[in-house]
């Protein structure tokens, strides 16, 4: 054998050799790398299974929902929270105006529950009117509603004002009981009226007593005439018999 | 050698280097759909959690995923999805966790924990913790924001939780948790890229796993919200109604008061009123009673006048009658009569 054929038969056996290695290597691993379904009991290639799971996931669709559904959660979460920190900004601000109110050109409003939640009655904004009569914290206005705190001192005030009035009705009847005293009989006192009365009586009695007065004077006038003119019609006659009889002598 | 030996050789020999070339080609299409499973299986399994994970060949994985600058890694990112801080798990989480110390420290931003974790809370009273900014509220009971923080960390990079190791599959779990958590200091929370890169990162189960929990936790947070935000919607219209129904007693109150005082204050003018009249009267009858005082005086006057005129008469007609009697008497005497003797006259006859 020449040493070109030994060399050649060498090649030959080396390059058996590597591909018995290389086939009982791909024998031993039995790998299936590929997309290749198995046949006749023989298992599915790899990449198969592989691609069954990716399109499983591809087909339940979550992964491209993930991101839409998680920003919208997160969104919604956001927006009710925002919801809620507005809402109860809007509570407290309300609470606040009912327990002491801002100022007294705001009065007290009231709320209404609507579907999106709770809100300002628009009818009774911006005041509630309860009543038409005295509005003794604003005279001449009609009467609102106030904040909670805004009562007590008016409250107090027209208390004062009460007791203020009730002194004046006892100091008023105490003058009336007098007045009362002073003009009729009360409290054991004679009154105007009585004395009056007594008083016209009185003059009653002097003008009786006058009228019958002056009948006497009359009568007594009278007399005095009478006398007087007797007295001088004998005085006459005395004149007559110093004439016709001069000097006489007494007679026994 | 022959001629025949030497076609047989040659033969034999082209016969080898066809197998040769057969070999090699076959090779190369196997590489190719070794590599083309092992990427898929990347996608599915995410990258290894550290560098001594081995493939189901018993091949490190990380070393298979060459370096980061280009190859798989890039791949598996896909465009977009930034780039890999290493071929491992825990080169990302310690990448992340470096970025995220400075703003998470204990002297973080509270915007930044809300942020962070958000997406871990599951239940409202840790979002209303995260939301008063760690302040305790009644009946909460979790840890502190930076506490939390540490916890995920910890589970995430140290496959530790309460002191108790995790399984490579838990830690894969607790890296998936951190790293979605971690997105949200990011722009665009939530977004599709920062979705494609986890699912790159964790793989596609953990990564759905992680988001589908999270928007669970928000969903049971935004219900659990609602349903406070109705408690206290309840408790304001009740405070609010209980305020109100004060306010209209205290006007009512005050209403009766003042028209208690407005019914006094007439009683009070009334009563002036009369005062008024019987002072009026009572001045009228003074009055009347100083005019018949006066009239009575006059009248006693006249009477005492008239009275002493009738004496004065009386006096007058006695003195006359006087007169007369001795008038009379001289006549009797001048007509030689014996007078008769008379009762002198008195005053009171």
């Amino acid at each position: 054998m020449t040493a070109l054929g030994k060399f050649l038969v060498f090649l030959t056996a080396t390059g058996a050799i590597l591909l018995a290695v290389m086939s009982y290597s791909s024998w031993v691993t039995s790998y299936d790398f590929t997309d290749r379904a198995g046949k006749e009991g023989a298992p599915d290639g790899t990449f198969l299974g592989l691609k069954q799971k990716i399109e499983a996931i591809q087909k339940g669709g979550q992964l491209g929902s993930m991101s839409k559904g998680y920003t919208d959660a997160l969104g919604e979460l956001t927006l009710m929270e925002k919801n809620r920190s507005e809402a109860d900004l809007f509570y407290a601000a309300q609470i606040l105006q009912l327990e002491k109110g801002a100022t007294r050109a705001v009065p007290v409003t009231e709320v209404i529950r609507t579907k999106n939640g709770v809100e300002l009655n628009p009818n009774l904004t911006p005041k509630m009117t309860v009543a038409k009569s005295e509005n003794i914290l604003e005279p001449g206005k009609d009467r609102t509603m106030e904040a909670k705190a805004n009562y007590p001192a008016p409250l107090k005030k027209v208390e004062v004002d009460i007791g203020e009035v009730h002194k004046a009705v006892i100091a008023e009847t105490k003058k009336i009981v007098a007045l009362s005293n002073e003009i009729s009989n009360q409290g054991g006192q004679k009154g105007l009226v009585t004395r009056n009365a007594e008083e016209l009586d009185k003059i009653a009695l002097l003008n009786v007593e006058l009228t019958a007065m002056r009948g006497n004077l009359i009568n007594i006038a009278a007399d005095l005439f009478m006398n007087q003119k007797r007295v001088k019609q004998l005085n006459d006659r005395v004149g007559e018999l110093g004439k016709t009889s001069g000097p006489r002598s007494e007679k026994p | 050698m022959s001629i025949t030996s030497k076609v047989l050789a040659g033969l034999n020999l082209l016969a080898l280097f066809a197998y040769i070339y057969l070999a090699s080609a076959l090779f190369n299409y196997r590489t190719d759909w070794q590599y083309q499973n092992f990427l898929m299986e990347r996608m599915l399994n995410g990258l290894p959690l550290n560098e001594e994970e081995v493939d189901s060949f018993g091949q490190p994985i990380a070393a298979q995923l060459g370096p980061k600058e280009g190859g798989m890694l890039k791949t598996l990112l896909g465009p977009g999805g930034g780039n890999p801080a290493g071929p491992t798990l825990l080169d990302e989480v310690r990448a992340v966790k470096a970025e995220l110390e400075p703003k998470l420290g204990e002297a973080g931003n509270p915007l930044d924990f809300e942020k962070f974790l958000t997406p871990l809370s599951n239940s409202f009273a840790e979002r209303a913790s995260l939301i008063r900014l760690g302040k305790p509220v009644a009946g909460d009971t979790t840890e502190s924001p930076a506490d939390r923080v540490k916890a995920v960390i910890a589970a995430a990079v140290e496959g530790k939780q309460k002191n108790k190791g995790l399984s490579p599959e838990e830690q894969r779990e607790a890296i998936g948790r951190f790293l979605w958590a971690a997105q949200g200091l990011k722009e665009g929370a939530g977004s599709p890229s920062q979705v494609n890169r986890l699912v790159a990162l964790v793989g596609p189960r953990v990564a759905i796993n992680t988001i589908t929990q999270s928007i669970r936790n928000v969903e049971e947070m935004t219900r659990q919200v609602n349903t406070v935000r109705a408690l206290e919607q309840g408790n304001f219209l009740r405070e609010h109604d209980s305020l109100v129904q004060d306010i209209r007693s205290l006007d009512m109150q005050l209403q009766r008061k003042v028209d208690e005082f407005n019914a006094v204050r007439q009683k009070v003018m009334e009563q002036e009123t009369s005062r008024m009249v019987l002072e009026a009267n009572r001045d009228d009858l003074a009055k009347q009673l100083g005019e018949k005082r006066a009239t009575a005086v006059r009248l006693m006057t006249d009477l005492s006048l008239q009275g002493k005129s009738l004496y004065e008469n009386r006096i007058k007609v006695l003195e006359a009658i006087k007169n007369m009697q001795q008038t009379e008497s001289t006549i009797r005497q001048l007509e030689g009569i014996k007078p008769v003797s008379q009762p002198s006259p008195s005053i009171g006859q």
